[in-house]
């Protein structure tokens, strides 16, 4: 039991850091998408 | 700065491969516990962590309820790295609730017991849950300020975490570092000990500060998509 429980702790938290990743790699799609959609305002010519 | 980004993971990615090894085969087997006890090299720099980046959060919620109505773009700023950060400690904390379980059930007989460590830390994580649901569901301009203020009143219980097995009797084992006269590491384990910590702390350093760029591009894109959706409304009053 020893061995198995000390690997799946180690298992989990490699997956939960890697799983935490992947959703702010989510989130950097996301973000790409909303810029694309809606580039800078052109500012007022002077 | 991407490039950067580059290096920095492969150099994260190389140390968390160092520290694994460190932990797993270097480190002697603990006399009482054996082999069970390496959950301790990444179970202790995983609540390291977690108090860290509770830390920064703290501070950075701090600065936003201070420079809201003087510095707005530092008061953004503050709020990207209270959210990230808040975020990075969540990911922490919630292993830290998993590997101990994991570690108490060979050890102690049982996954979880009510005592003061495991509470605090427990609620410490509820504290936090519910930061970041107040930031996801809530809208509005003030749902910023009032997460400032959970953040900074929420860290509250995080002395309470670390203090709990100094203040009060519990299952969870005396501190064994910054412990008293009687506590400490064998001088061979605090290699291992260390090159954890480091490893994950460039690995959390790295993922929060690209949730942090993520994040002020999305607050400049949401002014962007504010204004586009001004000047629609301005041409269909014209």
């Amino acid at each position: 039991m020893e061995h198995r429980h000390l690997v799946l702790a180690y298992v989990i938290t490699i997956l939960g850091q890697l799983a935490y990743a992947g959703w702010v790699g989510l989130k950097y799609r996301e973000t790409r998408k909303l810029e694309r959609e809606f580039p800078p305002y052109p500012a007022q010519p002077k | 700065m991407k490039i950067f980004r580059w290096i920095w993971l492969a150099f994260t990615v190389g140390l968390l491969g160092y520290a694994f090894y460190q932990g797993m085969y270097v480190a002697p087997t603990e006399a009482t516990m054996g082999d069970i006890q390496r959950i301790f090299y990444y179970h202790f720099p995983s609540a390291m962590m977690t108090f860290l980046f509770f830390f920064i959060s703290f501070i950075a919620s701090i600065v936003y309820l201070a420079s809201r109505r003087s510095h707005p773009q530092r008061a953004l700023n503050a709020d990207a790295a209270a959210l990230a950060a808040a975020e990075m400690g969540m990911v922490f904390c919630t292993l830290v609730l998993i590997q101990g379980p994991l570690w108490a059930r060979p050890v102690w007989g049982i996954w979880w017991t009510w005592d003061a460590r495991l509470t605090s830390t427990l609620v410490l994580w509820l504290i936090y849950a519910s930061y970041l649901l107040l930031r996801k569901f809530a809208d509005g301009p003030q749902m910023q300020t009032v997460a400032a203020v959970l953040a900074v009143f929420g860290y509250v219980d995080v002395p309470i975490v670390y203090f709990s097995t100094r203040w009060w009797r519990t299952q969870h084992p005396a501190p064994v570092i910054g412990g008293d006269s009687n506590s400490g590491l064998d001088p061979s384990m605090w290699v291992a000990v260390l090159w954890n910590l480091a490893a994950w702390l460039a690995w959390g350093l790295l993922i929060a500060g690209w949730r942090y760029s993520i994040e002020r591009r999305r607050q400049v894109a949401e002014q962007h998509a504010a204004l586009h959706a001004l000047e629609a409304s301005l041409e269909v009053t014209l």
